[in-house]
């Protein structure tokens, strides 16, 4: 195979976060940073939750999600009943590196985390372990300092590269002086925070010098190197950064409070450094695998559990791409870490597996790039490079001194030397089941709560119970709609006091919504509200139930008070957007839903609003555009699908109507439109244009009594209409089996009472305050369980209007 | 016969009746007598210890071809699926077995009981899977059918299973008046 001339740099830096890198970069003291953010791409990279790096580096490595590349949290099962740091052990899948292997390409891999012990790759391999000074416990001094077993791939290279390493007592004062300018003032011996700061820069110093002499001496097509130095650095000294938090004490503060700054500096004299060793036709990618809180939302505290440190870390990581062939100055939207491997494939020409999780990242390119697909790589029978072996001694060892690591990083607890062999098997088993958790987790993050759900309830244990856990089981019973175990659950939870009441009842808000207890959903969220004025998710649950239940400007309030507390949060911007759109302001609606897409790209629901308002603008090839998106973020959403259809219509576009009629066929099965709505003028007058337009529209708003079977419990079995009229009270009990599109006319419940009455053979006063009342609670219910649907393609309808009727004509045919 | 049978289903789902009804079809059954009758189980319990250790050592199955064996869902998703298999698999109304498991515990687990009813959902799930995936035939008994109409139940056991004994001879086995805990 002729080999790509273009070469391939890919950089990690574990945490780093554009709010430091742009403020940084506009002070000019990242230069190397910003020449190429000025010449390349930029976005945001989304992480993944948990947001655990082992996990996430190695989806990064991947393109799958933990649960399919199996490295979960920060230890593993060693297979002999003990743990050991996470390895390369467990992971399943095959990373970028083996599948350029397989291709013939040459990589130089440096310190991916976790790649010990390293792989037999056509290049050369360096493991996370190379810069560890720890041997089980003890410190190895300069001189006697060995290397683990399955550290260097090859063999060869390792006197050479062992020469370059640097120990942290090679870290002098001065070396130090950058990230704390008062070293000088402080006693090393008593305060240990300077030899930490020692520590974190030998190691990144280590790494960025194997990478440099691998860069120099090897010929390579990819070289990927990862920095776990801003993540320590900013565990360990974000609490002290700029501005001040309170109740920090102000003196430590001074001291400390350049220290990440000095972190990110020193990070951008490296890539300095690397940018100088490669030509034009090198690519360069910098990532990181999740941000790290560096403002108001730095948290005060670091909770009591395991990984507890990893609620310092922000949902977004960073992207910078720079190459021939990629944009200049432009910034994406929508990557995640999931992208890395299919993007670093689509650079090197190579088929993206139809399995991974991930996308190529397209948009950084100058012109359209052509993916090529296979099923899986890992069907390809090719060599890709074997995990060497390691002796029984050397692995303990290393593992112990990794282990160690963790400890001190406060990622997992303490084990005690002379821990007696219960509390041991006690400490694994504590272990084994975090690790359960995490995988529950990231189950939870692809959207799998089944899975997730069988594993929390095996792992849940009430004699010690974990919020954490229980949490998540509720919540995942709500999403699999299992309503009755999350109660159970709740109930628990709220006759032990394990949460606060804020939080409770909004869970039960949850629950009472997918019973379609729209009032004790209300209660629930007023009563949580009122304890927790501020509280993010509650305001946004209160919201769309606010939404639903058409109380537009109480919805709106809910949204906006959100997004002055938290301007990235993409579901408030939706939210917003949608009581905009309800409204029929289509202008404000859209700019909301904009900005939801650009905090969050992977929103399919508001990309799917954003075509529909796009659609009412009548904007027709904008719309099919955002109906598009919404689609491969979403196959499943049957009423995308209409929405196509429709439009493609408009625009005469026929074969792109028939490849939508299609698969929408296999979407579902026995279709019916189903007219409802307050029966008053509004409704009659709907019915009264759908039948002067041929449509043959069963049932009669008068004539409730047609309906009145309460034992028949399909009320749809022998319609044999495409299209009928159903009271409002009546939709909740339609079977799953019908496949229903909705249009509900929107009228006010005091009109619809003066026009029953005045159909009414025996006129009442014309105004009634029981039908009324009535009414509304139908009302209120019917537009509750509509809300809590969120596949029902609902077309509102407020007046009849010449150029809507021909959009609910075309809603109604299809 | 060359397959081994397997009888399986949630714990009190009639899984012993069932291998009550093979003991009587003469079918040699793979027991060990350990777990002894009781008032729960008054015929005997037809178990394996070794069933228990399954997920770690299956080789106990090597020697049961033709035989019947009693393994609890999910365990079968750890049988060795190198060798034949047809499956029984004993269904009952989840209730009546929550139910019966907490007498048979003498444990109130009515908190809990959304909780073993999700997680043995998951285990018939599961169990159903594994089948399906490794092309293992199976038939479902609702225990409810068994007690309300043996012939009819044990005529398709007969037929599914190829025994050589009548449907009278087998429908004895079932005594209504076992049909407790409802």
């Amino acid at each position: 195979m002729e080999k790509k001339k273009n070469k391939v740099l890919l950089i990690g830096w574990d945490a780093a976060d554009w709010k430091i890198i742009d403020k940084l970069m506009a002070n000019g003291l990242m230069p190397a940073m910003k020449s190429l953010v000025e010449s390349g791409v930029r976005g945001k990279l989304a992480t993944l939750d948990p947001p655990l790096s082992p996990m996430l580096w190695t989806s990064m490595a991947t393109g799958v999600r933990p649960y399919r590349h199996g490295v979960i949290g920060f230890v593993e099962h060693d297979g002999k009943g003990g743990v050991r740091s996470v390895s390369s052990h467990y992971r399943k899948v095959k990373a970028f590196w083996n599948m350029l292997t397989m291709e013939g390409y040459k990589s130089n891999v440096i310190a991916w985390w976790p790649s010990n012990p390293v792989e037999s790759i056509n290049g050369c391999m360096v493991s996370n372990l190379f810069q560890q000074e720890k041997k089980g416990r003890e410190t190895m001094e300069r001189e006697n300092w060995e290397i683990p077993e399955g550290t260097i791939y090859p063999e060869s290279l390792k006197e050479q590269l062992m020469e370059l390493r640097v120990h942290p007592h090679d870290i002098t004062g001065n070396l130090v002086m950058p990230f704390v300018p008062q070293a000088v003032a402080l006693d090393k011996k008593k305060d240990k925070r300077l030899t930490v700061i020692s520590k974190f820069i030998a190691h990144a110093t280590t790494v960025h010098a194997a990478c440099t002499e691998l860069m120099e001496t090897q010929e390579w097509d990819l070289t990927a190197v990862y920095h776990d130095a801003i993540d320590h650095f900013s565990h360990g000294f974000m609490k002290f950064h700029p501005p001040m938090m309170p109740n920090r004490d102000k003196e430590e503060y001074e001291l400390f409070k350049d220290v990440v700054i000095g972190a990110y500096v020193f990070h951008d004299m490296m890539l300095d450094r690397l940018l100088k060793m490669i030509d034009d036709d090198t690519t360069v990618i910098i990532v990181s695998d999740h941000g790290f809180h560096s403002d108001h939302l730095r948290p005060p505290h670091i909770p009591k559990v395991p990984s507890g440190p990893a609620i310092e870390h922000a949902p977004y990581g960073i992207f910078v791409a720079k190459g021939p062939g990629i944009k200049k100055g432009e910034r994406i939207h929508g990557a995640s870490v999931l992208d890395v491997t299919p993007t670093l494939l689509t650079l090197f020409d190579l088929p993206v597996g139809r399995d991974m999780d991930g996308k190529p990242l397209v948009n950084i390119f100058d012109h359209p790039k052509t993916v090529q697909y296979i099923d899986s790589w890992e069907k390809v029978d090719k060599p890709g490079g074997e995990l060497v072996s390691v002796s029984e001694e050397s692995l303990e060892a290393t593992n112990e001194a990794a282990l160690q690591q963790l400890v001190d990083l406060g990622y997992i607890d303490e084990m005690k030397l002379d821990d007696s062999n219960e509390d041991q098997q006690e400490y694994l088993k504590g272990i084994i089941k975090e690790n359960q958790f995490y995988l529950a987790k990231s189950y939870i993050s692809g959207g799998k709560h089944e899975e997730a759900l069988e594993i929390l309830l095996e792992i849940e244990d009430k004699s010690n119970p974990d919020f954490r856990f229980l949490i998540d089981i509720i919540n995942s019973a709500i999403k699999t709609k299992r309503y009755p175990l999350a109660k159970e659950y709740l109930n628990y939870v709220r006759k032990n006091e394990l949460m606060s009441d804020a939080y409770m009842d909004t869970l039960e808000a949850k629950i009472a919504l997918g019973l379609n207890d729209g009032e004790t959903a209300l209660k629930m969220l007023k009563s949580a509200i009122k304890s927790k004025p501020d509280a993010i998710e509650i305001l946004i649950e209160l919201g769309r139930l606010f939404n639903s239940l058409r109380e537009l400007t109480k919805a709106r309030e809910c949204f906006l008070k959100v997004i002055e507390k938290d301007p990235d949060n993409a579901h408030a911007y939706h939210g917003a957007g949608v009581s905009y759109l309800r409204e029929e302001n289509y202008e404000e609606a859209l700019d909301y839903f904009l900005n939801a897409v650009d905090k969050m790209h992977h929103y399919p629901m508001a990309h799917f609003h954003i075509g529909e308002t796009l659609a009412l603008m009548k904007e027709y090839s904008a719309a099919i555009g955002s109906f598009e998106v919404a689609l491969t973020m979403n196959p499943d959403l049957p009423k995308t699908y209409r929405w196509l259809i429709d439009l493609n219509e408009i625009i005469e576009n026929q074969k792109a109507v028939d490849y939508y009629k299609n698969k929408l066929k296999s979407k579902i099965i026995d279709e019916k439109v189903i007219i409802t709505g307050l029966p008053g003028e509004k409704l009659m007058s709907v019915i009264d244009l759908l039948r002067e337009n041929g449509f043959d529209v069963k049932g009669d708003p008068l004539n409730e009594a047609q309906w009145a079977n309460p034992l028949n419990n399909d009320i749809l079995e022998g319609v044999k209409e495409h299209i009928c009229y159903l009271p409002e009270n009546m939709i909740q009990n339609l079977l799953a089996r019908y496949d229903c599109r909705f249009v509900v006319v929107n009228d006010e419940a005091e009109k619809v009472s003066e026009f029953i009455n005045s159909k009414a053979r025996l006129k009442k006063s014309s105004y009634n305050a029981d039908l009324i009342d009535g009414l509304v609670k139908m009302d209120t219910t019917a537009r509750i369980w509509l809300g809590q649907q969120p596949n029902l393609d609902i077309f509102y309808i407020n007046e009849l209007e010449d150029d809507k009727n021909e959009m609910l004509i075309s809603f109604v045919k299809n | 016969m060359s397959e081994i049978i397997v009888v399986t289903g949630l714990p009190r789902s009639g899984t012993s009746l069932m291998m009550q009804i093979f003991d009587k079809s003469g079918t040699p059954i793979l027991s060990d007598g350990i777990r002894e009758k009781d008032v729960n189980n008054p015929e005997g319990y037809y178990e394996l210890e070794a069933v228990k250790g399954i997920v770690k050592d299956n080789s106990f199955l090597k020697d049961a071809e033709g035989k019947v064996v009693k393994i609890v869902a999910p365990l079968p998703m750890f049988l060795d699926t190198k060798l034949k298999y047809k499956v029984v698999f004993m269904r009952r109304e989840m209730d009546e077995v929550l139910r019966s498991q907490e007498k048979m515990l003498e444990k109130d687990q009515t908190s809990e009981r959304e909780k073993f009813r999700t997680i043995y959902e998951f285990h018939l799930k599961k169990t159903y899977k594994f089948f399906s995936d490794n092309n293992i035939p199976f038939i479902d008994i609702m225990y409810s059918d068994l007690i309300k109409d043996p012939e009819n139940e044990i005529k398709k056991l007969i037929e599914f299973c190829g025994l050589g004994s009548s449907v009278e001879d087998l429908s004895v086995v079932v005594k209504p008046e076992l049909y407790r805990n409802r």
